[in-house]
Formats: C-alpha cells, structure tokens, sequence
C-alpha cells in the first residue's frame, strides 16, 4: 500500500500539467545565439554559445542547439548540448525545471501516431535533474513523453519538499 | 553595363560581361574599376535537373575588386527546389561576393526568410558558400530566428 502511495505522489509530481493550446498568434518560437550554421544538405541549424530559445511554454538554455528540418513540417530533431537548463511553463504559471548535459527532442508520426519524446542525459555524477514544486528528482535518463505528458524516470533519486507545516506538499488532500 | 552569369556550377558562363571574363580569366591583372548593375549568377541542380536554377545571387550593383572579387550591393540570394518554389531569400545590403570560389559573405547584417514564411534569421557578419556539394551559411554574431509555428509540435 505503501508502495503504491508512494509511486503514486512521485507520477503527481512528476507529470505534466495539461497545458492550453495557445493562441495562433503567440505560437512562435525565438532563438538567439552568438553565431549559427545553416547546412543546405543536410538540412541542420546548428545555433551556439549562449543559446536561448523562448517558446511559449519552453524556455531553453544551452551552449549549442542542433535543429534538423524535413522540407516541410515541424523539426524532426532537436538536440541541446552543453549545461541544458529548460524550464516548462504549465497551464497555472507552475514551472518544472529541468537541467542536464544533453537534451534530444525527437518527433514522428508512424501508422498515424504522433511520438514526441525529449530525452536528457547527464555526465558521470552528474545526473539530469527535474525540479517541480514538489520536489526535486535525479533520473539517467530522464524521459520525457509530452504526447502522454509525463516523465519517465531510470535509477532515479527523490528529494521531496516539505511544507511549513511539516506535512508533505505531495500528500493528497 | 548588365552582367548576367547563365549557369554556375564548376564554370561560370559570362553571357554579357567583358568585366567578369576579365576577373575569371586573368587574375594577375587589375580589374578595371567598371561599375556593375543588376548582376545576377546562378547555380544550377545535379542531373537530372541541371537545366533547373537552383540558387541565385543578384545585386542591384557589383564593383570589381582585386583577386577576383565583387562588391555586391544589395545582396539577394534565392533558393529554389525542383518545382521552382522559392525556398529562401537572403538579404543583405552589401556582400563581396568571391566569384573563383563561390563565397559571398560580409561584416553587415543578413535577413533570411523562408519561402513559406515559417522561418526567419537574422544575424551579422555572415559567410554563404555555394558548391553543388556543399551549401552553407554561417552567421557570427547576434543571431535572431523566429519559427512562426513553434519549434515543438505542441
């Protein structure tokens, strides 16, 4: 019972808050950078030193940012590398914060479906981490599936938040 | 004077200009310091479509330099794909545009816009170069890119 309890306030904690189509108009996405690279061939943006990307419910931090473009539709692959810091904005304000070394975002439709994971990994000793409201969560790798908008955690470790209180926030009311 | 460059891909095909043959052909000599308007080169696709245009660099003038070079004024670079949809247009209000190896590039800003609008770049100092194998472009400082639709499918 226990147990239960217990893995059911880490999926609270850690899954994401359904978050609002936004208006057309918001929907945009900025990048900046030092300097970026632009392959014909290959079809790749590569954005680096002091990147920073400001979606409307992301907002990225990192060193270098690979973005590979099919002719037409959304990046299929997007890799950050190098001190990735992310925060996601959710539906009330609530933030989730998440730092790693490298962050791979990859999107496909097969048979279909529609797949959208982001990936994070870390270095040795050095894990990506997830802070939400709750708490705080080491994972390697830490996975997150936004087409069922939850994390997905590997050998991970859990520091809860405690409130004034002294009761746990992550409690059920 | 009109300079139109026909095919660009190896060889450079100098339709019109005296100038340009001069550039190419006799790099030892000083280019005469003739003044350019509406220059225009093209790169074409690989077979099977290399009557198609693939790339065009315009101004609205070309200065000869020394070495080979040109001052392009009021850069414009188009990229095309097969179907003749225009892909991307670069611009620039000067470039110097090394007609030997294929590279335009300048200390000023850039503005690249993708033919169906979804992508915009900005930056300054930049350095395209257009092979048949390899095309890139290098933007150095303040890079600007707005993605109208969003980077994630959300």
């Amino acid at each position: 019972m226990k147990l239960k309890l217990f893995l059911l306030l880490i999926v609270a904690a850690c899954s994401v808050q359904a978050q609002k189509q936004p208006d057309a108009g918001t929907n945009q996405t900025e990048i900046t950078s030092v300097s970026g690279y632009f392959d014909k061939n290959a079809r790749r943006l590569v954005y680096t030193t002091h990147v920073f990307v400001n979606d409307p419910r992301v907002k990225l931090w990192c060193e270098k940012l690979t973005l590979d473009l099919p002719p037409q539709g959304h990046p299929t692959n997007v890799v950050a590398e190098t001190d990735v810091v992310i925060d996601f904005i959710g539906d009330k304000g609530e933030t989730n914060h998440v730092t790693s070394d490298k962050a791979i975002y990859s999107f496909s439709i097969e048979n279909g479906k529609t797949n959208e994971l982001v990936t994070f990994t870390g270095v040795p000793g050095k894990p990506p981490a997830v802070t939400t409201e709750q708490g705080l969560i080491y994972s390697e790798p830490l996975i997150w599936d936004r087409t069922a908008d939850v994390f997905e955690f590997t050998n991970y470790k859990t520091i809860l938040n405690q409130s004034i209180s002294g009761t746990n926030s992550l409690l059920p009311k | 004077m009109t300079i139109l460059v026909t095919r660009h891909t190896s060889l450079i095909t100098v339709s019109v200009a005296f100038l340009f043959f001069i550039i190419v052909s006799d790099h030892a000599q000083q280019p005469p310091l003739s003044h350019a308007q509406d220059f225009s080169t093209d790169m074409y696709f690989k077979p099977p479509n290399e009557q198609l245009v693939e790339t065009r660099l315009s101004g609205t003038n070309a200065l000869p330099l020394p070495g080979g070079l040109l001052d392009v004024k009021k850069m414009k670079i188009e990229k095309f794909s097969t179907n003749g949809n225009l892909e991307i247009t670069a611009l620039a209000d000067q470039c110097t545009y090394d007609v030997r190896h294929g590279v335009a590039s300048s200390p000023g800003h850039l503005d690249l816009t993708s033919g169906d609008g979804v992508y915009r770049l900005e930056g300054d100092g930049f350095m395209f170069v257009w092979h048949t194998n390899a095309t890139s472009l290098t933007v150095s400082n303040h890079v600007h890119t707005v993605i109208r639709n969003g980077i994630l499918k959300l």
